[in-house]
């Protein structure tokens, strides 16, 4: 198993979580979100026509939004790679092997710790917690990556994510997105572009999705949100 | 496959396997990246003609084998079924082509449930539409030629326009054509090269005539067809290309001077002299053509929308509803695209007297549309025109979402335009057809029109297209013009028709008062019916009269005598086209049929069918069944069979007359021969402005292909494509040549079939959002700063901090490019560069393979130390430079030039994932996981270990060059690399992209005991300028290492692209053949460049000894990289010189210290330059190494 630190293996074995937690000794409320700047939380109301209303006025909404965009709050994100055999893996997290399944997500919850288990591609997997560190999710899924001979990556600063939800949400990645929204699912897992931008797509629910973009493009990503979802009533979220 | 040992294989072996490639058509593989996603290669078998995929398979597998989902569970293919539709699934449903709000009581709840109460204010656009229909305010104005009563349009609704300045009246439920024909405005444009008064010639996209500019200033759109536009409250609309005015036109002139203006004149006249062509064209262009655009930017916004579906049917006509219906009927997910504003097409132009299911064919439509749109699994989406049909039944659409309401309307939705993308499983083309006009001299004039256009004129907009009335034809279909003609007040003269024997029953009891089957006997008619002749001259400028005379039985000749009749109507009927274009864009091939005499649908292609009057097939009650079967079909192709039978129904249309048959065959009639002694035009594409003389001269000139005929004339170009006049134009050319027509063919149909404005294609992606942004994690400080930033492939990199200087005023670039270069030489440097690609190799066997793929030595690099290497491609050329550090043991991290991480990173997966597959490698992009910044100058150090925390060394011991430690500065982890770009003593300093900025504004404050200033990709392109160091602009993709002395860095070892640096090297040796000498002779290296004056370097020049010589001048290389150093205060260059130049003269010396020009023809100056070490700064190091 691979380390993005330079202790050899066996030593790494006998690592106890808080050793972990000093190799990465900063806090996380001390990250910059990459939509820092960028977000004027409040109403945009339907029909705008000129871009430079993007900046939202703030004021009471008179009818409830059609749209909501909002930044996720950041998570640590660890890429799990070189998995040939996923019983490990699904052991590791506490999941029936069956719900680590290609093209969806699953949410392992057990003792305070919350992981969303995502696949990114074949034998690859996206762990994301609001819960606990990289690298205590390195730590659990140590043995799965041993077992195929894996990696595991910190990529927790080089996503952002972003939540639309609301009734309009699918129109508006059906105008995004080249895929079938319609056939969608909830606990679906999936690449493709949108508008130019590559994106990781979660269907959280029926109406509700989680946007996946690489760190440098969120800005971008989040300006050309809100320039197509013009015919929406949108409410957008604020950074916590 | 690359080769298990490439040193093995002989050079022409090599050779192929670098270059040469299988181009087959047909079946092909190939390697694919989904680059956007996992970044998995896979192998595609792909139809290079039908773009059709069969296959795919990971590397390793072949494509259509089985992938063991146990071992391998990602490449199962990720596929889910559709959900079944039904109120669950109905996230969106079809009403009126907008996105109803009306879900099911369950969805509702759960869509609160899940996002808070929501609504979407949008979906009720169509709801307030009605609501706000323009309220009666004004009294409707008269118009002069609206019947009384009839018509679909809403009288209750009027409306107030303006054409040319003159404000008409209209009613809601008008187009602007029907409007302006309802107030009598029969001239509305002059023709595009002879100016000729011209009106409404059609009903819809086929009108050729009727082009208006809509709007004004920036919104303004020239080419709109009349016939497209819905009237609406306030509308403004202006004439073209006319000078000054509609009815008194400069131009027509061009009429009268049009035997000096055949087809092609431009290609032949106004040629002498020869230098007087660009004045000529300037009034050529200005007399001729279509509307003017819009000078400033379009104001308008418009979307884009993806659609899926199983069945897409094209047209809403009596076959498109059929088809729609019949397969959501049966379970089939549809989309049912309609261009008009209400559907139903040629059902709400049929006459009254006809029942379809014991209705009126307008109620039975809206009966239809009833059902369908209270259904969950069909989609109707109105006012949109499909323009092109792609591969794998992508078809691309157009929406005119607001283009109908006025710019007051208080809710109008925020886009003009709407672009569909659908993929549909099946194709449904029920498109219709369109009528052709009959050509004959000065068949163009205002008042001539086609029979079925003024149908539906009269039928649904309650126009009275005249007093007096003729109808010419060579089919049936016209006489069903008579009783909408009669109802709006029409008086019916006669009807000339072509054919000797006269129409069928059907259309003779149209005629009316006559009951016997005789065909002669029209006298007892209530309208004449003359047999056998044709109308052989349109009188007047505006249509006064019409001459008939007797036609021959061959159509050749006219008969001496010719009859007026005085009338201000002439209905045409030449037969009908069918709309052909979608299917021919599909890849269909066409047939002519010789019944009714057009190209119809013939071989057809996969998953597309076709319905109704687009087939050929143009009875009522064929149109019908036609469209049951292919919408059943088609759902069944998509998988779904339903045994829910589909009943036709049933058809009740007036008894014919007795006779032979109901309906009397067409004759085809091409052109009417001109009478003797007279000279007019007759017109077969009445767009261009193309006559049957011109197509004769096209044929006699020798372009007598009907591709060459296409654009020697013009004919079937311009905004209508040639609907109405492409099939009169290739049967004359096949009578010019003898030939049947199928022989001639037809041109190839292209997207858009229809006029779309740019911006909808663009749709969001425009002006500076035409790519996406890449913004630094530090992107906020350099704002802050006050940087000039400057785009770097999709990233904005800051590019210089100018400085104010004075209270009114701030440093030149120039003056901020030196300050920033020299602190760095002086003092201290901080520069961002993040946007340095950053690869994570590793597994067990990451160094091996790094190894492979650098021309260094990798494998034994010592965990913490860095190496600066070359990668190549296969054929020996330079990929790019990089840098290597190995974290720990199988833990590997790359960064590459910012310009060739994408590329970099697809070679490395490429390699991993294809040529060995077996190596336990794992490849990660973590280009975003990590934010950089470079310290560089001789403070560095001093400014390093004041920031860092714990007070961790950072002395030349503990960090000599190429290493790499990790260390904390303010709480923030770094990974510091020493290395040197600039040429000074310089730490790169890696960090999480989340804590950038706190690095950045650490290092900042650290700093500013030592004097640190930020500098930009300019300061930063000069330091390495002034070093030597080569970037993209040298490795250019045609430079090897050796070109830049960096051979010595190649390893005895196979790596990628050796084999291919063989050639090059054997030729430095004694051996080699003649070949390889060459190749020897053809390298370039390296060169530093100073200017023997002030003058800057042209960037980009060319390296010659003369520039004034006599061209060609020969050139011994090129600029690639200048500017002005400021530690030499001279301008200086690197560049790619010949090592050995043929023609060097000998008396010339070494090349060092020898004066050369740099010359820039396109700048039409040269600067005299001294050819010196590229290394212009420090060549002994000793500043980098302290």
């Amino acid at each position: 198993m691979i380390r993005t630190k330079r202790e050899p293996d066996n030593e790494s074995q006998a690592q106890k979580p808080e050793h972990d937690e000093k190799a990465f000794p900063v806090n996380r409320s001390a990250r910059t979100s990459a939509l820092e700047g960028c977000i004027v939380s409040g109403r945009l109301a339907a029909g705008r026509l000129d871009d430079s209303q993007v900046a939202p006025p703030l004021g009471e909404p008179d009818t409830p939004p059609s749209l909501i965009i909002a930044p996720v709050p950041l998570a640590e994100t660890v890429q799990i790679g070189g998995i040939q055999d996923t019983k490990p893996l699904a052991e590791a997290f506490s999941l029936p092997v069956e719900d680590l399944e290609p093209g969806r997500w699953v949410l392992a919850e057990a003792s305070g710790e919350r992981i969303i288990l995502a696949w990114a591609g074949p034998g690859q997997w996206l762990a994301m917690s609001d819960t606990i560190s990289a690298a205590r999710i390195i730590e659990r899924a140590s043995k799965a990556i041993d077992a195929s001979e894996g990696t595991a990556v910190d990529l927790s600063c080089a996503r952002t994510s972003i939540r639309l939800a609301g009734a309009a949400a699918p129109e508006l990645l059906a105008g995004l997105c080249p895929i079938d929204i319609e056939a969608l699912a909830s606990g679906d897992s999936l690449f493709t572009s949108a508008q130019g931008f590559d994106i990781h797509l979660l269907v959280m629910a029926r109406r509700e999705f989680r946007l996946g973009v690489r760190r440098s493009l969120a800005q971008a990503m989040w300006e050309t949100l809100l320039r197509c979802s013009r015919a929406f009533e949108v409410e957008v979220g604020a950074l916590p | 496959m690359r080769p298990a040992d490439p040193k093995a294989i002989g050079e022409s072996e090599w050779l192929d396997h670098i270059y040469l490639r299988e181009n087959p058509c047909g079946m092909h593989r190939e390697w694919w990246q989904h680059r956007s996603g996992c970044r998995r290669w896979l192998m595609v078998e792909r139809d290079t003609l039908t773009h059709r995929i069969r296959a795919t398979a990971p590397p390793g597998k072949e494509p259509g084998e089985p992938v063991a989902a146990a071992s391998d569970p990602g490449l199962a293919r990720h596929r889910r079924d559709v959900p079944k539709l039904g109120a669950e699934a109905a996230d969106i449903k079809a009403a009126g082509g907008k996105i109803s709000e009306a879900d099911s009581p369950s969805t509702s709840a759960e869509a609160n449930e899940e996002s808070g109460a929501v609504r979407r204010p949008s979906e009720s656009l169509e709801v307030s539409e009605a609501a706000e229909s323009p309220a009666p305010s004004l009294p409707a104005l008269e118009q002069p030629r609206r019947a009384a009563q009839g018509g679909r349009i809403d009288r209750s609704a009027p409306l107030r326009f303006t054409f040319d300045g003159i404000e008409y009246g209209g009613y809601q439920g008008d187009t602007l054509a029907s409007a302006l024909l309802a107030n009598g405005v029969r001239r509305v444009g002059r023709s595009f090269k002879y100016h000729r008064p011209r009106g409404i010639l059609g009903i819809g996209a086929e009108e050729p005539n009727a082009l208006v500019r809509l709007g004004e200033g920036a919104y303004a759109a020239p080419n709109h067809k009349a016939t497209e536009v819905e009237l609406f409250d306030g509308l403004v609309a202006h004439s073209q290309n006319r000078w000054p005015s509609r009815d008194f036109d400069i131009g027509v002139l061009a009429d009268f001077a049009s035997r000096l203006l055949p087809a092609g004149f431009y290609y032949k006249t106004f040629m002498w002299p020869g230098s007087w062509w660009r004045f000529y064209e300037r009034f050529i262009r200005k007399a001729a053509g279509l509307g003017r655009s819009a000078r400033a930017a379009d104001p308008d916004a418009y979307d884009h929308r993806h659609a899926f579906c199983d069945v897409l049917v094209v047209g809403a006509g009596p076959a498109g509803l059929m088809a729609a219906q019949a397969a959501a009927e049966s379970g089939a997910r549809t989309i049912l695209i309609d261009d008009a504003a209400e559907p139903g097409g040629e059902l709400l132009a049929t006459d009254r007297a006809i029942a379809i299911d014991g209705l009126p064919p307008a109620s039975f439509t809206e009966r239809t549309l009833e059902t369908l749109r209270s259904r969950s699994n069909l989609r109707i989406i109105d006012r949109t025109c499909v323009f092109g049909y792609y591969d794998d039944n992508m078809l691309v659409a157009l929406e005119r979402v607001s283009d109908h309401l006025p710019p007051s309307f208080a809710s109008k939705p925020p886009y003009r335009q709407r672009l569909w993308w659908i993929r549909a499983k099946e194709v449904v083309s029920a498109t219709g057809a369109v009528e052709r006009p009959l050509v004959f001299e000065n068949n163009d004039r205002p008042g001539v029109m086609l029979a079925g256009a003024a149908k539906t004129l009269a039928c649904r907009y309650a126009v009275r297209l005249g007093e007096r009335a003729v109808i010419f034809t060579n089919n049936d279909s016209a006489y069903q013009a008579i009783p909408p003609l009669q109802a709006s007040g029409v008086r019916i003269l006669a009807v000339v028709d072509a054919r000797a024997q006269g129409p069928g029953g059907a259309s003779l009891a149209l005629l009316g008062g006559g009951s016997g089957g005789d065909p002669e006997s029209g006298g007892d008619r209530a309208i004449e019916l003359i047999t056998g002749s044709a109308v052989s001259r349109a009188v007047g400028a505006d249509l006064r009269a019409v001459e008939v005379r007797a036609l021959s039985e061959d159509g050749a000749a006219l008969g001496n005598e010719s009859r007026r009749i005085e009338c201000d109507l002439l209905c045409i009927s030449g037969g009908w086209s069918p709309n052909v274009h979608l299917f021919s864009q599909s890849g269909g091939r066409l047939r002519f049929d010789e019944t009714i005499a057009a190209f119809v649908p013939g071989s057809g292609v996969a998953n597309g069918r076709i319905a109704g009057a687009a087939g050929g097939r143009f009875g009522l009650e064929e149109c019908l069944s036609d469209g049951i079967a292919a919408g059943l079909d088609a759902a069944r192709a998509a998988g779904f069979d339903s045994d829910a039978a589909i009943e036709c129904p049933p058809v009740d249309e007036p008894e014919p007359e007795p006779g032979p048959e109901s309906i009397a065959p067409l004759r085809p009639l091409w052109a009417v021969p001109m009478p003797e002694g007279r000279r007019g035009k007759r017109f077969v594409d009445f767009q261009n402005d193309v006559t049957v003389a011109d197509i004769e001269l096209a044929a006699q000139e020798g372009y007598d292909s009907v591709e060459h005929l296409k654009r020697y004339t013009t004919a079937g170009m311009g905004t209508d494509q040639g609907r109405t006049g492409n099939v009169n134009a290739l049967a004359l050319l096949a009578k010019t040549r003898g030939e049947p027509i199928p022989a001639v063919g037809i041109t190839t149909f292209r997207p858009p079939l229809s006029p779309t404005a740019l911006g909808a294609i663009a749709g969001h992606r425009r002006g500076l959002e035409i790519a996406p942004i890449r913004r630094s994690p530090i992107h906020d400080r350099h704002v802050a700063l006050g940087a000039v930033f400057v785009p770097a492939g999709l990233w904005m990199r800051p590019q210089f901090y100018p400085q104010r200087i004075s209270a009114n005023g701030f440093e030149s670039p120039a003056q901020a490019i030196a300050r920033e270069a020299l602190a760095v030489r002086r003092k201290v440097g901080i520069v961002d560069v993040s946007t340095l690609g950053k690869i994570a190799v590793q597994g067990p066997d990451a160094g091996e393979f790094l190894h492979r793929v650098y021309i260094n030595r990798i494998r034994n690099l010592a965990v913490g130390r860095c190496r600066y290497a070359f990668m190549l491609r296969e054929d020996g050329f330079i990929l790019d430079d990089g840098t290597v550090t190995r974290i720990a043991e199988d833990d590997w991290y790359l960064t590459t030039s910012t310009g060739h991480a994408a590329a970099v990173l697809a070679h490395l997966e490429r390699y991993a994932q294809i040529v060995w597959p077996q190596s336990r490698v794992q490849i990660t992009d973590v280009g975003d996981q990590w934010g950089a910044v470079t310290l560089a100058g001789p403070e560095a150090r001093a400014l390093l270990g004041k920031a860092l925390d714990d007070g961790a060394d950072v002395c030349d011991a503990a960090l000599p060059m190429m290493a790499c430690i990790e260390a904390c500065v303010a709480g923030v982890p770094v990974r510091i690399i020493r290395m040197s770009f600039s040429g000074e003593r310089s730490y790169e300093l890696h960090c999480p992209a989340d804590h950038a900025p706190m690095l950045w504004d650490a290092l900042l404050e650290a700093g500013e005991e030592f004097g640190v200033e930020p500098y930009g990709t300019e300061a930063l392109g000069t330091l390495r300028i002034e070093k030597g160091h080569v970037v993209a602009a040298e490795l250019d993709g045609r430079t090897i290492p050796a070109d830049f002395g960096f051979d010595r860095m190649e390893k005895n070892e196979d790596f990628i692209g050796r084999r291919s640096l063989e050639r090059f090297r054997r030729a430095g040796s004694d051996g080699g053949g003649e070949e390889d000498r060459k190749n020897k002779r053809k390298r370039k290296r390296l060169v530093g460049l100073v200017s023997t004056s002030d003058r800057a370097i042209p960037r980009g020049g060319q390296l010659v000894w003369n520039p004034t010589a006599p061209a060609p001048v020969p050139m011994f290389g090129h600029v690639t990289s200048i500017c002005h150093s400021p530690t030499l205060d001279r301008p200086i260059a690197l560049a790619l010189i010949d090592d050995e130049p043929e023609d060097r003269p000998s008396d010339r010396g070494e090349w060092k210290g020898a004066v050369i020009c740099v010359a820039s023809p396109l700048e039409s100056r040269f600067v005299q330059a001294k050819i010196c070490d590229p290394v212009f700064v420090d060549p002994e190091n000793s500043r980098s190494r302290g």
